[in-house]
């Protein structure tokens, strides 16, 4: 019918709206896909990180020993690297990175203008590395939106997972409510009785219609800093978690420890 | 969509190799080069024969494009992982130490480098066997699942994402299991304590019409 489309129609503009106008993230990933920036002078500001690796160092990091303690001073990009794959992991949606964000799209504007003064074969690994970060930033936006869709009514109405949306994800959130909203009365609510179209009651035993994130669902996670012994359940006997040890558990369990970067998901 | 279903049960293979290219290795530049400022950090100045650590993307750039000679990493040499595959079929041992990203990393020096490998041949047969003595060992794992929580120490990036569906699907599965079997038990409990208390009524009604 035509209400589908309409509803389609309507949630493609404002997805539309959303890569367009009103996060100028993504505009930005798009200005920046030109190459034809004009020359300007490096500006101070932009933090280049410290050097890659030791020139001479007889091994790679991939043969470091691992049981080294994580560098806490991480650069932008693995934080960000760190950060997706969390978001791609964990069950709910987790605290918006917005500083990360922006430093890194400085980086980026910042390497793009830098392009343009270099010879061909350094310009194409400029862009390289520039577009592996652009495509990080890409996917990591894009997996909030689907984490927001599956459950805005919850993360609108909740003021801890409020907190943890940028603007235009508040934004996109509250719009893609309102449309469900109006679609699905439209194609059927309307003609219920009055009493059978809420869209937020809570019945008797917690059973409510606004769906949430499900907290205890199975995750994997690594030990980024050695906890030490740690109760999965109070009733059980602790067990040690050290640096690298792998565990799948209830994401409930370990979500503190995620929240203070002792863990990381995979 | 925002992003597609196969990506909400973990990560695509382009994914866990960009994840891989984020890795460091050694090369060997064939050209002089200066220092190049990438967003991560300053790589070179190359300056050959000297070897010199770049992230794994620019490496297969660079060797691609003929400008380098990758240093096959300590793990990926025959003789490594010859020992690795001998420790790994011990009975009872736990997974062997490799990179997190081993697979990922093998397989993109074996595409793109393979002439920097000594007996690349060798060293994808031992890979492989590598790869399936651990994956009869995961699904052994599997029998011990819990509702709670299972160690897998030493598990690498693919093999995880390989047994994320079944092993997420089995543990979400006897986590409801879990909440049933606790729910009718006590149940069970409280029907038990019902039948009891009439039990005793019953005597103290018996022992009263006895006497």
């Amino acid at each position: 019918m035509d209400t589908q489309d309409s509803f389609t129609g309507a949630l493609d503009s404002n997805l539309g709206l959303y890569d367009g106008d009103s996060t100028n993230l993504e505009a930005r990933l798009a200005a920046s896909d030109s190459m034809d920036v004009e020359p300007q002078t490096p500006s101070t500001s932009v933090r280049i990180h410290t050097t890659f690796g030791a020139d001479e160092a007889e091994e790679p990091a991939l043969d470091q020993e691992e049981d080294e303690e994580e560098d806490m001073d991480e650069d932008d990009l693995s934080l960000l690297v760190r950060a997706w794959v969390n978001e791609r992991s964990s069950p709910e949606i987790l605290e918006y990175e917005g500083a990360t964000l922006e430093n890194l799209m400085e980086l980026v504007d910042f390497q793009t203008q830098k392009m343009a003064t270099q010879q061909a074969t350094l310009a194409n690994i400029l862009k390289m590395d520039v577009d592996r970060v652009k495509y990080l930033v890409r996917s990591y936006l894009r997996t909030r939106l689907a984490k927001i869709e599956e459950h805005a009514r919850h993360y609108i109405k909740d003021t801890m997972y409020r907190e943890r949306l940028s603007q235009n994800e508040l934004e996109y959130a509250k719009g893609y409510v309102e449309l469900e909203e109006r679609h699905v009365r439209r194609s059927f609510l309307d003609q219920l009785p009055p009493h059978l179209r809420g869209l937020e009651d809570v019945a008797a035993e917690g059973l409510e219609m606004v769906s949430k994130p499900d907290l205890d669902a199975a995750v994997f996670c690594r030990v980024r800093t050695t906890v030490g012994e740690f109760q999965f359940e109070a009733s059980e006997a602790p067990i040690v978690m050290r640096r690298n040890n792998i565990f799948i558990t209830r994401y409930s369990i370990i979500r503190n420890l995620l929240e203070d970067g002792k863990v990381e998901l995979i | 969509m925002a992003i597609t279903t196969r990506q909400t049960e973990g990560f695509t293979m382009p994914e866990l190799e960009y994840l891989a290219q984020n890795e460091s290795i050694m090369i060997v530049p064939l050209h002089r080069m200066e220092r190049i400022e990438l967003v991560r950090g300053t790589v070179g100045p190359f300056r050959p024969p000297q070897k010199t650590s770049v992230p794994l993307w620019l490496a297969i750039m660079l060797k691609r494009t003929n400008r380098c000679r990758i240093v096959a990493p300590k793990w990926l040499r025959y003789e490594h992982l010859r020992d690795l595959n001998k420790s790994e079929e011990q009975p009872d041992a736990m997974f062997t130490k490799l990179p997190t990203y081993y697979l990922e990393i093998a397989h993109m020096l074996l595409t793109f480098a393979e002439d920097d490998l000594v007996e690349s041949q060798g060293i994808r047969r031992l890979l492989q066997d590598l790869r399936e003595v651990r994956q009869s060992k995961t699904m052994e794992g599997l029998r011990m699942l819990n509702s709670l929580q299972l160690q897998m120490d030493n598990l690498s990036m693919a093999e995880i994402n390989e047994i994320r569906p079944l092993f997420g699907h089995s543990f979400d599965m006897l986590r409801q299991l879990d909440g049933l079997a606790q729910a009718t038990e006590t149940e069970q409990q409280q029907s038990q304590f019902a039948d009891q208390s009439y039990a005793e009524m019953d005597d103290a009604f018996g022992s009263r019409y006895v006497h």
